[in-house]
């Protein structure tokens, strides 16, 4: 499967999700996106920024010395009173990141999954 | 002038009227008042329109949700107050009778985030409700769902989340240790989050950049436990608690800010 037809799996598997984008947080750049309206360079190049930020944030924090602390900060979310937008990315580390906007109130687990699932397979496809 | 004497038939006239009138009380029939009136899309505005009929009633009344045809819940009304509420989840006829108001205002919000589209209907109600313990205005309900006007985005988010919480941290501002309850083991995890958190909007003490707009993120710990952090101007909060805890408290602020009227920050 294409990172496009993924990221068109992502969108049907998340309702509620507007933007579904593949980015280099490294070169804070996406790369591949999705969107149910057409979406400004500046608004995918914010929201990389945005990406690469929550990360770099994430990792400078230390984690406890137990077991599953590799899990967290996998996936991040990022919300305002009308927006939520939701970062994965596969491992600690990883400079590819699948992001994920949500307008309104109606984000829940299954949209997080559906997230989480897109980065997972195209990181397992590029490898 | 003195009252002439009640003839035996009168008596017995006004007798079958009394029990007439009594059994019209006691009968369990439904009348119903007026057409379905459609809701909303936005659950926000769901939400303050069934506010407004609990505000606006005075007569015993149940107002019944319906989702294409099906009922979804039903409210019993009295003298302005939420004095019954059944849900989807509950068996047919099988009301909730003693929730809180913070429990009616969570099964409220949750029968108003349906995602479908909703129609309510308006009827008398049948004498079915003396055994609940519900009682709450309009009033009592908003602040239930931390939309009362005197509570800021914080105080909001806090009141939401805190029942869910593992452990929690609340700081006022940028210099402030805060104040942590909850799982004493997870104070550093919060106090490392808040640290990382607040370097992305201050360089060395000096504010980057006046941002006094309410936002946050969820850091996801392990696969159903998250960290929950928000911060408004220089007032904050921190929380663990499960993801769908997370999600839900996030969900129910943005619908209450919403039903505040609009999205601007306050």
């Amino acid at each position: 499967m294409s990172i496009e037809e993924h990221l068109e799996t992502l969108s049907s598997n998340a309702p509620g999700c507007s933007l579904a984008a593949y980015g280099d947080i490294s070169a804070r750049l996406i790369l591949r996106s999705r969107a149910e309206a057409p979406c400004r360079r500046e608004v995918l190049d914010r929201l990389c920024a945005e990406a690469a930020d929550v990360f770099q944030r994430n990792d400078r924090v230390v984690l406890p010395e137990t077991p599953g602390t590799e899990e967290t900060g996998l996936c991040i979310l990022s919300f305002d009173a009308s927006e939520m937008r939701v970062f994965a990315r596969e491992r600690r580390g990883s400079e590819e990141v699948v992001c994920a906007v949500f307008k309104g109130p109606h984000t829940t687990e299954q949209d997080l999954a559906a997230v989480k699932n897109c980065a997972r397979q195209i990181a397992e496809a590029s490898t | 002038m003195r009252r002439a004497p009640q003839k035996p038939n009168d008596t017995a006239k006004h007798a079958e009227a009394l029990r007439s009138l009594l059994d019209r009380f006691a009968a369990p029939v439904e009348v119903r008042q007026g057409p379905d009136h459609p809701l909303p899309a936005a659950p926000a505005e769901r939400l303050t329109e069934v506010l407004r009929e609990i505000d606006e009633t005075v007569l015993p009344r149940r107002l019944t949700l319906l989702a294409d045809g099906q009922e979804i819940g039903n409210l019993n009304i009295s003298n302005r107050r939420l004095v019954g509420l059944s849900g989807a989840d509950d068996a047919a006829d099988e009301a909730e009778t003693d929730l809180d108001a913070a429990g009616c205002a969570a099964l409220l919000l949750n029968l108003c985030m349906y995602k479908g589209a909703l129609t309510w209907w308006m009827s008398h109600r049948p004498p079915d409700y003396q055994d609940s313990s519900i009682n709450c205005s309009a009033e009592q309900l908003r602040t239930a769902l931390a939309i009362a006007p005197d509570r800021d985005d914080i105080s909001r988010l806090s009141d939401l989340a805190k029942s869910q919480a593992l452990s929690m941290l609340h700081w006022e501002d940028a210099k402030s240790v805060g104040k942590s309850s909850g799982a004493t083991e997870l104070h550093d995890l919060l106090q490392g989050y808040r640290t990382a958190f607040q370097a992305a909007t201050s360089c060395e003490g000096t504010p980057k950049f006046e941002d006094r707009r309410t936002k946050g993120h969820v850091v996801e710990l392990a696969s159903d436990l998250s960290l929950l952090i928000a911060q408004s101007n220089e007032r904050g909060c921190a929380f663990i608690l499960p993801t769908k805890d997370a999600l839900r408290t996030i969900t129910s602020w943005q619908v209450a800010r919403a039903a505040m009227g609009g999205t601007k920050d306050r």
